[in-house]
């Protein structure tokens, strides 16, 4: 693929990300359809944070989920106790979710493999839990969060269209962001160390120090996932860390294409899609979506991002 | 006091026997054939509600629990033939996510079939009471038997790794799987059996755990999420490991739930305990895990792996 293929993609990739829930919104004339899109921007970010980490250092996270709950509770309890201001929340949940995350780095990075995905789990179980039994964030029943990040002068987070821009800007801001890590230097080296570790080691990198710097910008990135998350539903709960949302985050990146720069994107989108389309069906959709996940896994390996790849590399032979 | 304490021990025995007969399966199934079966608190579930179905087909408790265990085998062969060992050659990361897949379908099933409100599955009369046991204390006669047969089969289990030449075999496969199957025993019959085996220990485990537990869609996960627990601190593929470890897991787990917050209330004011209490009692296992690995990665009995 050339580079201005390369540029073609990333452009229109952007832009349709951002651009397809406004035009769904105007046509259907239905401004709640918004919030479908919110949700798998939101979604975007998380995944890309995880398959920085996955996909880029081959790490399997099971517990990346821990970071969305985390950034969720810092936002709400923050905005509960009337600090709404976007100037506070973010760097609060950045340090809240890039701490967790060096604590937990230091531990499981000590481990590999099964070793690895088992730790994941089971320290993501301990905030889960703490979150589950915990009164003064509504234990089981999680918490209602009253008010929205405010950001400036004239921004109305309850008006639904100023509200999506926001979120879009956010989401837009951590994907190039995250892109841009990859791509960088840095981003290299986290390869180079899941390539080949005594490699790397004997090229002179810090293997353990590349590797906890990119679990560290993950669950950062991951928070601010969180963040958006807990603005968009009002709403946090123990649900958004349980290892059963950091399955599904594993599954959007699988499904969307490991390791590729898009593909978190691509997951992400037909992920929710997938989910408001077949929910709108049945409530029974996971009986679909589980048949559906195994066969992509087996036949599909590409995900998403093989299936893109193919068609731009097609345009730019037939140009 | 010291009949309560005694209690509980004899509930955290139980607790770890249960976790054993999944753990086992568990990490046979990892030490055998290197794979991650996140479904097999399906299977456990499965077990459950096989038991229930059987009891109303046959109107026996023991048949029902026998009927459930043998479904459960055949329903892990048919797995493993149709499904899973398509996956061996594949990454962990895969198994997860097929794994995870077989839980949402194993989940939705039971919900189309028996709905999502509990089912309770009945105790039957001659094991409905209390045994009085020495020193004065009375434990329900139905946990006992579970303790009993876990016992049982945990023994068999042992006999059939340690004494037989299929044990030898799966013991062999542990070891080394390549110079196996280049011996020329038949790799895939062997696995098919051992992924069915581990299949049978957990629907077994889930048939028994009916009565105790509520009979629910989703009611493998927990289990599934503490007999992982079990595995990674035994030693993965180590069933000695899963041993010591289920019984600690089970222990430590129980005993923090019954006393956690009346040892903390001595320590801080009884309000911060009772927030405390619970909370760290369903942390401990997890805190224990990570402490472990932090200081043996590889387990407490992990096995000897040769490749």
């Amino acid at each position: 693929m050339g580079a201005s293929s390369l540029r073609l993609e990333t452009f229109a990739v952007l832009f349709a990300m951002v651009a397809v829930g406004p035009a769904v919104a105007i046509v259907s004339g239905d401004v709640y359809q918004l919030a479908v899109f919110e949700r798998a921007l939101i979604y975007a970010v998380a995944a890309a944070s995880l398959n920085m980490i996955l996909g880029f250092g081959g790490m399997v996270s099971f517990g990346h989920a821990v970071y969305l709950g985390l950034g969720c509770y810092a936002t709400g309890v923050l905005a509960n106790a009337d600090v709404t201001s976007a100037w506070i929340q973010l760097p609060t949940v950045i340090a809240v979710a890039g701490l967790a995350a060096l604590t937990i780095g230091l531990i499981v990075l000590r481990t590999s493999g099964v070793y690895f995905i088992m730790i994941t789990l089971a320290l993501a179980q301990i905030f889960y839990f703490l979150a589950v039994s915990s009164s003064y964030f509504g234990g089981d029943d999680g918490m209602v969060i009253y008010e929205r990040t405010t950001l400036l002068e004239g921004y109305d987070p309850f008006d639904s269209w100023q509200f999506y821009g926001f979120v879009a800007v956010v989401a837009l801001f951590c994907i190039l962001a995250i892109n841009h890590i990859i791509r960088s230097d840095f981003g290299r080296r986290l390869v180079a160390c899941r390539e080949n570790t005594t490699r790397a080691t004997a090229l002179g990198f810090n293997v353990f120090a590349i590797r906890l710097t990119g679990f560290v910008l993950a669950g950062v990135f991951c928070g601010i996932a969180g963040f958006l998350l807990a603005n968009q539903t009002e709403f946090a709960t123990p649900g958004y860390a349980s290892w059963q949302r950091s399955g599904e985050l594993l599954v959007v990146v699988i499904l969307g294409g490991v390791g590729t720069r898009f593909g978190p994107v691509y997951g992400a989108f037909a992920f929710v899609l997938l989910e408001s389309v077949l929910s709108s069906f049945t409530s029974h959709w996971p009986i679909l979506f589980g048949p559906f996940l195994i066969l992509v896994v087996i036949f599909f390996h590409q995900g998403l991002a093989g299936l893109v790849n193919q068609l731009f590399s097609v345009r730019v032979k037939t140009e | 006091m010291m009949s309560l304490i005694a209690e509980q021990l004899l509930n955290g025995i139980q607790l770890g026997i249960l976790l054993f007969l999944i753990a086992a399966g568990l990490t046979l199934i990892f030490g055998v054939m290197d794979f991650i079966n996140l479904s097999h608190g399906s299977l456990f579930m499965m077990g459950a509600y096989f038991s229930v179905l059987f009891q109303s087909l046959t109107g026996s408790f023991f048949l029902s629990i026998g009927f459930a265990a043998i479904a459960v085998f055949g329903l892990g062969m048919l797995l493993e033939i149709l499904l899973v060992r398509r996956l061996y050659a594949r990454s962990h990361l895969d198994h997860v996510l097929v794994t995870y897949g077989l839980i949402l379908i194993a989940n939705e099933s039971v919900i189309l079939i028996w709905g999502s409100v509990p089912i309770f599955s009945g105790i039957p009369d001659a094991l409905a009471g209390q045994v009085p046991l020495p020193f004065g204390i009375d434990y329900p006669a139905y946990r006992l038997v579970v303790i009993l047969v876990g016992m049982l089969v945990g023994l068999l289990l042992f006999v059939l790794i340690q004494k037989t030449r299929i044990g030898m075999l799966v013991r062999a496969g542990a070891t080394n799987r390549i110079m196996v199957s280049v011996l020329g025993v038949n790799i895939s019959l062997l696995y098919t059996l051992v992924f069915a085996l581990g299949a049978l220990l957990a629907g077994l485990a889930g048939a028994m755990a009916g009565p105790i537990l509520s009979v629910q869609p989703g009611m493998g996960e927990t289990v599934l999420i503490l007999s992982f627990v079990v595995v990674v601190i035994g030693g993965l593929g180590s069933i000695r490991g899963a041993l010591l470890a289920a019984m600690i897991v089970g222990l430590i787990d129980t005993m923090g739930r019954a006393f956690l917050r009346d040892i903390l209330s001595t320590v801080v004011s009884p309000q911060v305990a009772g927030e405390m209490g619970p909370a760290l009692a369903s942390m401990l296992v997890y805190i224990l895990m990570a402490l472990i690995l932090f200081f043996r990665p590889e387990g407490l009995l992990p096995l000897q792996k040769r490749n």
